[in-house]
């Protein structure tokens, strides 16, 4: 049986987003012949949309591929993870399942902002790495420079690394060598009660919750009966089987395998991701260990732009939540958009992806509010308060104290656009920690920052201010008290709930003034004059005017002909069902995103 | 019987105007073809369509083109298919082409209409027309002296340089009526890559608002009463044949894409000479109809044309038509648009001087 759990390599693929981590996935499905040549999608394992137009990994996809070397058979099992800052959760529970990890550093780029991320967290997890140098194809390819990066940054031996090209094969049979060779086989022990690690689960219509789990210990067929030791929860195991890259099921798992387990799970928050699975018929004493419960990070209001559709959009999140535990929402009811959800999301990607996928898979049409953090509220009655949603503030009288999350920001690039870099950190209110020099073309900046800077709009000036050459990460490092304040928008005298945001006193007012002179080139001029106010409480900061309408009537009837003038009223009539309202104000959707984005240097 | 207008759509011009997208045709060799089918046309209605014809109205196009022999022709025709009992007959005449006014009169035309636009020469020209400030005034003056009710139509919008209270201080004298039309720029216009190309300007939005308002003051100072959004009278001398249009009253249209209302259908004549001229009417029953025509369809037009008016929308009329309860079942929406209307004498009517931004308001009162 040690002879079994020796020929098995459990592994991941962590790089920085772009290194090309899909296509060396890719390849080597095809090497192991996995899959044929000619059957090659592009892009197999991102099987979402999104995943392949993107060019992202969201979704962990395991596969099962076997691999011959020296005569010996191998399975490999190959965890896919996302590469984003968002996703470092799901990138922690992939890890938790591998004994190794192939780490990846484009020959052309050298170590980015989530190589190092990725790197430490499989570290951390005690992976194995296996450093690849990809990319080798390319004239810009400086693969002896990449490997002296690796080794003085990350500080791992990098001398023999693979010089691959993911996109044309070369070199990839070293790296399955090399997996055979330098990654670590599972250990575990067959007969010992049952521990299954959930690294993963999702929801078919026909076989209920399904948990991507691996064992290890002991061993898990269909019949058996499990227990869930985080609820005690029991199944009857109906289904156990591997990824090939399609479910297939097989007669057993054993310690070491990696696979997945259908029990007819109705409810798949019942399979919560990092709870151990164990046999009820003969338990394990202590569950693993599991892993923290992911913490959204930024949230927002999500409304259908049609009121009527607010069971559709509470459908369709229900249904992505299936298969993104990471997102959490509730029923928020506004003043200006009606009902619909405040979101928490894992970050802005997460946000961007959740919105496209009620968008294009659920058809839904939303409006959503600016992208708020969630700030620690203490009241002057001592009281504290978690406030997600600017709107539900307390009054400044009440308030003793507001604190923010803040982050400590890595980022990496050329040393030209250091200035550049540093200002803009400042102007975030920015921190500074250190300035490292890679080596003569990369740095590394360190800063100290309310998150809520860079839910702004920070991703986009960074890039414009270094043409795209820098690349950012960001780790939560606790919350600062700071002098913030709510700033409501007043139309026609009413305050656009939908509107406020928390921000620093000093920069509320080129804020508020943004803002107002945006609303005042979206709202469109309605029968009356309305005044667009920016106020920190009772005191107004800034003010537009939309003047009211003046003509907005149909030219003459040639001949009777009012078809054209219905047509024209219905056109009209149509574009008024699209507006919110506020007070008597219409507010067209697009005033609402037109505040999350401006460029301070306007 | 059926009480109805009879539209007759002339669509040829010796030019086309550089604002225009309505169907017309510069090659008058094919005037006489088309009127014979006209009469065709008007024949073949008269036993699908009866009614009792109560006005007649030339337009285009460029009507008075026609010779008095080819009106003749056509009033023969009506006579022969259609009862009349015509109250109202006019033609549009356009300076340019006012040679016919008497024989028009004898024939039984009773009210004329002139394209007048400006009396502004530069601007004049720029938009195409091919007559001067001093001619306008001269169809007028000639006009005046042969009929009873004489009406002018104006264009506002066409460039800031207008000066409407001239204009009207000068045309007021020979009429009895006024139309005053913004300026629109059909796609596919002249006037449209004009203004692309810098070589026409007109004038905002709301410098627009500012010439009707300009408009409607200057009229009523010379005794000529809005009555409808674009339309001025003196009192009694209101256009009856237009009318008919806001009233929702039955109306018969020959012609290349002219409309008809009838019998609560609304259906046209395709936009298409050559095929018209080959039978391809609604004389033969090749008219378009428009999708069917809910009731919900209809209260949005009776609503949007009656609102046109200034002696607005009948409630008790409304009520017994579509079997409701205006004033409980719009209460909301009445609400939300009462600064801007008045209900007085069982009418509902927007105030004048939200006359220029009216969709709003209608369609206030139209959402869901």
């Amino acid at each position: 049986m040690t002879d079994r759990k020796s020929r098995i390599r459990n592994f991941c693929i962590v790089a920085h987003i772009d290194h090309g981590k899909s296509t060396l996935a890719d390849r080597i499905m095809e090497k192991t012949g996995q899959v044929s040549e000619r059957d090659m999608k592009e892009q197999l394992l991102d099987s979402m949309d999104i995943e392949r137009e993107r060019g992202i990994t969201i979704k962990l996809t395991p596969v099962r591929m076997f691999y011959k070397y020296k005569g010996e058979e191998y399975t490999f099992n190959l965890i896919d993870t996302p590469g984003h800052v968002d996703f470092t959760y799901e990138v922690s529970r992939s890890l938790a399942a591998c004994e190794g990890a192939i780490l990846i550093v484009d020959a052309t780029q050298g170590v980015e902002a989530q190589t190092l991320t990725n790197v430490y967290l499989a570290l951390d997890n005690d992976l194995e790495i296996l450093p690849v140098i990809n990319k080798i194809d390319l004239p810009s390819a400086q693969p002896d420079k990449v490997i002296a990066e690796i080794e003085d940054v990350i500080g791992i031996d990098a001398h023999s690394a693979p010089l691959i090209s993911a996109k044309d094969g070369t070199n990839v049979e070293q790296v399955l060598d090399q997996i055979v060779e330098n990654l670590p086989a599972p250990s575990g022990d067959e007969n010992a009660p049952l521990k299954a690690l959930i690294f993963d689960s999702l929801y078919d219509n026909y076989k209920g919750a399904i948990c991507n789990v691996r064992i290890k210990d002991g061993t898990v067929k269909a019949g058996d009966r499990i227990r869930f030791m985080s609820n005690g929860k029991e199944f009857d195991v109906t289904e156990v089987g591997v990824f090939s890259p399609n479910m297939q099921p097989v007669s057993a798992l054993y310690a070491g395998d990696v696979g997945y387990i259908c029990a007819s799970i109705k409810n798949v928050k019942d399979t919560s991701v990092g709870d151990t699975i164990t046999n009820a018929a003969m338990p394990a004493k202590e569950p693993l260990a599991g892993y923290k419960k992911v913490q959204p990070m930024v949230f927002a209001g999500v409304f259908p732009a049609d009121g009527s559709k607010y069971n559709d959009l509470r459908d369709a999140l229900e249904k992505l939540n299936l298969n993104d535990a990471a997102l959490v929402f509730e029923p928020e009811n506004s003043i200006a958009l009606g009902f619909g959800f405040r979101c928490g999301f894992l970050g802005l990607l997460h946000m961007e992806i959740i919105e496209e996928r009620l968008e294009r898979e659920f058809d839904l049409d939303l409006i959503t509010t600016a992208p708020s953090v969630s700030y620690y509220v203490t009241k002057t009655d001592g009281t504290q308060l978690i406030i997600d949603n600017p709107s539900k503030l307390p009054q400044t009288t009440e308030i003793d104290k507001i604190e923010e999350p803040i982050v400590r920001v890595h980022i990496y690039t050329p040393p030209e656009y250091v200035g550049a870099i540093m200002e803009l950190c400042q102007e975030k209110r920015g921190v500074y920690i250190n300035l490292v020099y890679l080596d003569k073309s990369r740095v590394q900046v360190e800063y100290r920052m309310p998150l809520s800077e860079i839910v702004y709009d920070f991703f986009d000036n960074l890039k414009s201010k270094t043409r795209g050459y820098a690349s950012l990460d960001y780790e939560l490092d606790g919350y600062n008290p700071d002098d913030l304040v709510k700033l409501d928008i007043l139309l026609n005298g009413e305050v656009c709930d939908a509107l406020s945001i928390i921000v620093h006193r000093e920069q509320a007012y080129a804020r508020g003034r943004a803002i107002a002179e945006k609303l005042k080139d979206v709202i469109p001029r309605q029968l009356f004059e309305i005044p667009i106010q920016a106020a920190i409480g009772n005191k107004v900061i800034a003010r537009e005017t939309v003047k009211a309408l003046r003509k907005d009537v149909l030219a003459k009837c040639y001949g009777g002909d009012i078809t054209r003038k219905k047509k024209l009223l219905e056109k009209q009539k149509e574009g008024k069902k699209r507006m919110r309202q506020v007070g008597n104000v219409q507010i067209p959707s697009e005033a609402f995103m037109s505040i999350l984005k401006f460029d301070s240097k306007q | 019987m059926t009480e109805a207008g009879l539209y007759i759509h002339i669509p040829f011009c010796k030019k086309r105007c550089n604002y225009c997208d309505f169907f017309s045709c510069t090659d008058r060799d094919l005037l006489n073809d088309f009127v014979d089918e006209l009469c065709n046309e008007i024949t073949l209605c008269g036993s699908r369509f009866p009614a009792l014809i109560t006005t007649v109205y030339f337009g285009g196009g460029t009507p008075s083109l026609l010779s008095p022999e080819q009106v003749e022709k056509i009033f023969n025709t009506i006579c022969n298919v259609y009862p009349m009992q015509v109250e109202e007959s006019t033609i549009e005449v356009n300076p340019s082409s006012d040679s016919y006014l008497s024989d028009y009169k004898k024939i039984g035309i009773n009210r004329v209409s002139i394209g007048v636009q400006t009396l502004n020469d530069d601007l004049l020209k720029s938009i195409g027309r091919l007559h001067t400030a001093k001619k306008a005034l001269s169809t007028l003056d000639k006009a005046r002296n042969i009929f009873d009710n004489v009406s002018a139509d104006l264009i506002l919008g066409l460039n800031k340089s207008q000066d409407i209270v001239d204009d009207v201080t000068k045309i007021q004298p020979f009429v009895t009526h006024l139309s005053g039309y913004m300026l629109s720029v059909p796609q596919r216009s002249v006037i449209k890559k004009m203004i692309k190309d810098k070589l026409f300007f007109p004038t905002s939005d709301d410098e627009t608002a500012d010439q009707y308002d300009v408009l409607t003051d200057t009229c009523r100072q010379f005794g000529l009463y809005r009555y409808e959004t674009s339309n001025y009278s003196r009192l009694g001398k209101e256009g009856i044949h237009n009318s008919n249009y806001w009233e929702m009253k039955p109306y018969i249209g020959v012609g290349p894409s002219a409309h008809s209302y009838y019998n609560g259908r609304r259906y046209y004549n395709k936009n298409d000479l050559k095929e018209y001229l080959l039978g391809h009417h609604s004389g033969n029953g090749l008219e378009k109809v428009e999708r069917k025509h809910s009731t919900e369809m209809e209260i949005m037009e009776t609503i949007m044309l009656s609102l046109r008016t200034v002696k607005g929308l009948n409630i008790s009329e409304f009520d017994k038509k579509f079997s409701v309860d205006f004033m409980r079942d719009y209460a909301d929406k009445l609400d939300s648009v009462k600064k801007y209307v008045k209900i007085k004498n069982g009418r509902l009517s927007i105030l004048p001087q939200y006359f220029s931004v009216q969709n709003s308001i209608i369609i206030s009162l139209l959402s869901d």
